[in-house]
């Protein structure tokens, strides 16, 4: 009695000792193990995207997944939340590395760094108090994601102060400019 | 070192590759530095076994995105005992069977069709020898059977390890790499008939 096809793909003991004695089995044998040779041999996959870009989405979508902070998270809030966890990240990588910085000779710049930092988030925190149609934050999440991306790579690439707070700055920016353009319409309205 | 040497270690890619021990302990004590390197050197070996297994390009980016988040957050639970690559490939292979399974795209070979096997041999002769694209033949297999495959003839994963995976038998296994060939042999006897016609 010849092997299976299963016991092919796997001998056990006994399947082994019938192997040592069949030449048609054997034969067999040295068939499949052609057929793996060429399986293996498949073409190599490249991702569809870069490493890095990879590397950044997956920063973001970590930091997305974090334990949710408020109990009434859903649908509409979600995206309002999801940005707020991102630029929560932000922060802590940034008190993080203010922290070592503190011991390390690039103090003058650091004071300016808190100074924007502190600014961010008293920004951050109006923009949160603003009563506006929860569709209107999907642009500036768009922005302020990209930005804290950016940010994020700063701090682990260790650019220089000057570098982060340009960027601090910029994010700045966006908040201030997206404040400003929510105000007019109310204006005009009055 | 010899040639033999530095050859081998160039031609190392996806899961052989291999990070240094420090990088792991560093990653452990949460160093993105070290998580990142790790990132880069197993992301496109982790894409490569999600699409194989999977088929399908979107998720593939997705298992792979999950796998690490998963490993990030489990790296601490790893003992040093076996290689890190294997540790890393086990999580992957997990997650894309828990996606398959959550996306009901995978079909389980059900009992009737254990009994309907086809007894004609498979491994007569190699059928496959003359295929140019053996991927895209892959594809069109039914995703267990692709899986079952892929696992057992090019991961290394044994009869019993996949009944593990999919919380099935060993014959379930088995049956279903018997199948997986069966219809590869099938795909390849179609396509030279029509190319002979």
């Amino acid at each position: 009695m010849h092997l299976s096809n299963e016991q092919l793909t796997e001998p056990n003991s006994d399947d082994l000792a019938h192997l040592n004695v069949c030449n048609q089995c054997q034969q067999r044998l040295e068939v499949l193990q052609q057929l793996r040779t060429k399986l293996q041999q498949t073409n190599i996959i490249a991702p569809p995207i870069s490493i890095d870009d990879s590397w950044q989405d997956f920063l973001v979508n970590q930091q997305v997944d974090q334990p949710k902070l408020n109990p009434s998270y859903n649908g509409e809030n979600n995206k309002f939340w999801r940005y707020c966890s991102i630029s929560l990240a932000a922060s802590l990588l940034m008190m993080v590395s203010i922290f070592t910085d503190v011991f390390i000779p690039e103090s003058n710049e650091n004071e300016l760094m808190v100074v924007l930092i502190e600014q961010n988030q008293l920004l951050q925190q109006q923009l949160a108090e603003m009563e506006v149609a929860r569709g209107d934050y999907g642009q500036i999440i768009f922005l302020l994601t990209s930005q804290d991306q950016k940010i994020q790579e700063a701090y682990m690439e260790r650019l220089s102060s000057k570098s982060k707070a340009k960027l601090w700055l910029e994010r700045q920016e966006i908040i201030k400019q997206w404040l400003a353009h929510q105000s007019i319409p109310k204006l005009i309205k009055i | 070192m010899n040639w033999i040497n530095i050859l081998s270690r160039i031609d190392k890619i996806g899961f052989q590759q291999v990070v240094s021990i420090d990088v792991i302990q560093q990653a452990q004590q949460g160093d993105s530095k070290s998580f990142s390197i790790i990132y880069k050197t197993y992301f496109s070996a982790c894409y490569a076994l999600a699409y194989r297994m999977s088929g399908n390009k979107t998720m593939a980016q997705d298992i792979t995105q999950e796998s690490f988040i998963k490993v990030m957050r489990s790296i601490q639970n790893y003992q040093f005992q076996g290689s890190f690559a294997g540790w890393l490939k086990q999580i992957a292979v997990r997650t894309t069977i828990d996606q398959l399974n959550k996306d009901k795209k995978v079909q389980f070979v059900s009992e009737p069709e254990f009994e309907s096997m086809p007894t004609n041999d498979l491994f007569d002769i190699n059928w496959l020898e003359y295929c140019l694209d053996v991927d895209c033949l892959l594809e069109e297999l039914p995703t267990t059977s692709r899986t079952v495959l892929i696992l057992h003839e090019v991961e290394g994963y044994s009869h019993q390890e996949i009944a593990h995976l999919y919380n099935k038998s060993e014959s379930f296994s088995k049956v279903t790499l018997s199948r997986a060939y069966a219809r590869l042999k099938k795909l390849i006897m179609i396509r030279e008939n029509k190319n002979a016609s």
